[in-house]
């Protein structure tokens, strides 16, 4: 029997039916069609699927859509101000931090996490925090220094 | 040259905005109106023939609307990109678990994963063979009864299991050895392991009333999709219309074979509605195309000096079930199965075997990884015993430019010698490395870029902006930003003037393929000529209207000007404006390349294809791991690599590539491999199979070497592949220098380091 739940995305408050079975990462991508979330794994493995609930940085795939209630998510699509970039987002892009960017969205919500809670982190303080999102494509080297510069600018 | 305003610089990706955002659509995130869920039911036995499939119970379940089995698909057609061995559904018998049987679509997930279920198979087990060197065998069960009768691109020397035996020769090796003065041989051995993009591969099909299909799905190519499913359908080309959405990352994975449309297709002709297959990850690890394990024997003769006479090899790639990329990959191992290096006498023989097992594809390197992780381990090897130092041996037997390769080609602007150079001098090669247990280690490879056929239109749109049609893909190594460079330098636009649609059978022009780094040479001059085609009909129109000779003109900041004369110049819009609605006709530039193959001796080779290799591009590395003798466990401190890229035009997204490249070559070298048992895939997900996280990423040092390619575009060469190549060889090499054990098989775990260990304190 589908229950309904009620939460706020990217700042709106939403209201959806769901089965109780359903994944977070299912109901963002298919009820409410915010299709920045990706799904790699399923299983929790590669961050692909990472969203904020209520600041934390999590799988949505491995978080049923029912235990969202009540909560506030944010997923990639609720980053940008208008077409004002995050600073995240931006330093993704002058870093080459991006290449064929499935594990991108995840990526930035792990850092924005980190940064939100911690203003200076240090280099092994970004790498835990992005542990959980693999990427095949950059080597993560870019993805670091991208993090870093933000961290920068936010210490100045 | 002249000074460049936009080519050579560190230009952000063209698509970065729309990725950052979450806007960029995969093929998955596509979603069409009456859409259906398609999943595929597959093989349970390694092999097996097919007595009888039932799917009544599946196609009366509520909710499903199509099911579709070999029965739906022509009869007696098979496909493949190099022969003809397989079909796209199963008929009468499987031949690796994971293959393919029947496919469903219904209204949800749910009930098609019921259907699934619910189709019932009737198997008759066969005895299965899953060790390349026992289906090599004369009493080995055979996989392909037809084999012989298989119509291949070239004409393969198949026998048994093995259905490509490529022969290379040159010199006379045996009297090499004979003449030597020390004669090495080594067996070494490299693992089946998964490309891993993080997309899974999705596939949308969509067919009209008309029986046109379109389908969106994630693939390298979708002029050879295209051309596949014409084969598998037996349909003309202008039925099929193919479009790439955003690709999450291929490495040769989205190249092999066509995993989902033909299916997608069928089953959405069936049900007469759009049709969505998504595959899981675990359906990634059982049935899409991993790199082919490789056994490999190698046998070198040399001099007292160094310098290598003669070189044997054999190697045998295990493709499994099918051959997919193989035949090409057992070519490409054996035409730089001797290394970048000038050896006189040389027998290569390269094996592509079927076992029971998941068909093998081209990933990353294809080929190469496999023989440089043998060539280059051995090479060090050498230099112990002869007490020379391995980068000595290299630069006393390296390629220069007008090297003969061994199948006879002139080598021409070969970097080799001067990565080698540059990667010690920056890796501090030579230089005492403090702390326990550490140890640095050298390698170097040879890769290729890609030939064949690329075409472009460039157009001016009426106000002087730009279009530009390519069938290239961009799969995240950053071709549509390198393609843009080129058009806004030779056109003198900024980057945001130029539109770049994704590539579309009916509408973009052909283009082979995204893969073997061919797409920055062949695309890119493509694009490069269409540019300049349309800028001599810009010229043209505007010495006209100008009243000056084309020769006078010149193009930059969005304007034409005449040379000398700072202000007699007329805007590219007022100039497409005049062509639009005035004079000439709009303007559009055409660029059509085929590179034209480098000669090489014919009798060489034997029973393979494509010798000929463009643009050869060269890449040497310094590792520096450290091992703990207690546990095994090796860390990695530092890569510096240098590549040769003839020229970089985009150094950003060139480090990139070097750096992605690097450190799946760690995860090729140290972490990643199928386990695979009784034919079946046992750690089908990352967390049973690790590929690198970032803990994993050691301190990089990218640099280039800039020999360029005659014919690439400003000198370009493709570098996509050579980044992985090396690594696996300097990390060996790096941890025989830090501990003194040599492994030779990969990947180099804790555990054969321990073991290791142990015997070598034995002795």
């Amino acid at each position: 029997m589908k229950k309904r739940i009620k939460f706020k995305v990217n700042g709106s408050i939403v209201e959806v039916e769901v089965e109780p079975q359903r994944t977070l990462l299912y109901v963002i991508r298919n009820e409410l069609e915010l299709t920045g979330t990706k799904e790699g794994c399923g299983l929790g493995d590669c961050g692909s699927c990472t969203v904020l609930i209520d600041g934390r940085a999590v799988n949505s795939c491995l978080v049923l859509a029912v235990d969202a209630n009540g909560k506030e998510i944010v997923t990639i699509e609720g980053l940008a101000k208008g077409t004002e970039l995050h600073p995240l987002q931006k330093a993704f892009i002058e870093h080459g931090a991006i290449q064929c960017g499935f594990c991108t969205p995840g990526m930035i919500l792990s850092a924005k996490a980190l940064l939100d809670e911690n203003h200076h982190p240090s280099e092994d303080e970004i790498k835990t925090a992005i542990a959980g999102n693999l990427c095949r494509c950059t080597g993560y080297t870019k993805i670091v220094k991208a993090i870093k510069a933000v961290a920068k600018r936010e210490e100045e | 040259m002249t000074k460049m305003a936009v080519i050579g610089k560190r230009v952000p990706r063209v698509d970065a905005r729309e990725k950052v955002t979450g806007e960029a659509m995969y093929a998955a995130d596509i979603k069409l109106p009456r859409m259906l869920v398609g999943k595929i039911m597959r093989s349970k036995y390694p092999h097996a023939r097919i007595v009888k499939i039932d799917i009544s119970a599946a196609v009366n379940l509520p909710g499903v609307k199509a099911v579709v089995t070999a029965k739906d698909l022509p009869p007696n057609l098979r496909y493949g990109h190099f022969l003809k061995d397989q079909t796209s559904l199963a008929v009468d018998k499987v031949r690796y678990i994971g293959e393919p049987i029947a496919a469903v679509a219904a209204v949800d997930e749910v009930t098609a994963d019921k259907a699934v279920g619910l189709i019932y198979v009737e198997y008759e087990e066969l005895p299965a063979v899953f060790d390349p060197e026992e289906a090599m065998q004369l009493d080995a069960p055979i996989i392909h009864e037809s084999l012989a009768s298989y119509v291949g691109t070239w004409d393969m020397i198949k026998k048994g299991n093995v259905f490509a035996h490529v022969k290379l020769k040159r010199g006379d090796v045996e009297k090499g050895f004979r003449e030597a003065d020390f004669v090495f041989e080594d067996k070494f051995t490299t693992q089946m392991i998964h490309p891993c993009y993080l997309e899974p591969h999705a596939a949308i099909a969509k067919v009209d009333h008309s029986g046109k299909i379109t389908i969106w799905t994630s693939t390298q190519g979708v002029f050879s999709t295209r051309s596949l499913l014409a084969q598998i359908l037996a349909i003309p080309f202008s039925k099929i219309r193919v479009i790439a959405p955003k690709i999450g990352g291929g490495f040769g994975g989205k190249a092999s074979d066509v995993l989902l449309e033909p299916a997608c297709v069928l089953l959405s002709q069936k049900a007469g509605r759009p049709v969505k297959i998504v595959m899981t990850r675990e359906d990634e690890f059982i049935a899409s195309n991993p790199r082919h394990p490789c056994i490999i024997e190698i046998k070198t003769g040399c001099m007292k000096d160094g310098i290598l006479i003669a070189r044997q090899v054999k190697l045998i790639y295990d493709s499994g079930a099918y051959t997919s990329a193989g035949p090409l990959t057992t070519c490409h191992g054996v035409y730089i199965a001797a290394g970048p290096y000038r050896i006189p006498n040389v027998k290569i023989d390269g094996y592509g075997v079927y076992t029971n097992k998941i068909s093998c594809g081209a990933v990353r390197g294809f080929g190469t990884t496999q023989s440089f992780f043998a060539i280059e381990s051995h090479m060090n090897i050498i230099a112990e015993k002869l007490e020379i130092d391995p980068l000595e041996l290299r630069m006393k037997n390296g390629f220069e430019s007008g090297d003969l390769s061994p199948t006879g080609q002139i080598m021409n602007n070969v970097g080799l010698k001067e990565t080698l150079r540059l990667a010690a001098q920056h890796g501090n090669w030579g230089e005492k490395l403090g702390g326990k247990n550490r140890g640095r280690g050298i390698a170097c490879s040879q890769f290729h870029t890609g030939g064949r056929a690329s075409c472009a239109f460039v157009k001016i749109n009426e106000d002087g902006t730009i279009g530009l049609l390519s069938g290239a893909l961009d799969l995240g190594q950053g071709s549509d930003t390198l393609l843009c460079q080129i058009v806004a330098e030779e056109l003198g636009v900024p980057l945001e003037d130029i539109v770049l649609p994704t590539a579309d059978t009916d509408i973009t022009p052909y283009d082979f393929f995204t893969l073997a780094d061919r797409t920055t040479y062949t695309a890119g001059n493509a694009v490069r000529l269409a540019a300049l085609d349309a800028k001599q009909q810009l010229f043209e129109l505007a010495a006209k209207i100008l009243e000056v000779k084309v020769d006078d003109l010149g193009l930059k900041n969005r304007m034409v000007f005449v040379k000398g004369k700072p202000k007699k110049m007329i805007p590219l819009k007022s100039l497409s404006m005049a062509a639009h609605y005035y004079k000439g006709g709009p303007i559009m530039g055409k660029g059509t390349v085929f590179p034209e193959d480098e000669p090489y001796e014919k009798q060489t080779i034997e029973g393979g294809i494509q010798v000929s290799l463009h643009a050869p591009n060269y890449i040497a590395q310094v590792a520096e791991v450290e091992v703990d003798d207690r546990t095994g466990e090796i860390k990695i401190l530092k890569i510096t690599a240098a590549q040769d890229v003839g020229f970089p035009i985009n150094p950003l997204s060139l480090e990139g590539q070097m750096e992605g490249g690097i450190v799946m070559g760690i995860g090729y070298a140290l972490t990643e491999e199928y386990s695979v048992e009784v034919g079946k895939v046992i750690n089908p997900s990352f967390h049973e199979y690790k590929i690198p996280d970032v803990w994993t990423v050691p301190k990089i040092k990218t640099l280039f070497v800039t020999e360029k390619a005659k014919e690439g575009p400003y000198g370009a060469k493709g570098s996509g592949n050579p980044p992985i190549v090396p690594v696996a060889p300097a990390i060996a090499n790096a941890i025989y220098n830090a501990i003194g054990v040599r492994i030779k098989d990969l990947p180099i775990t804790a555990d054969k380091i321990i073991k290791a260990l142990k015997e070598k304190n034995k002795r």
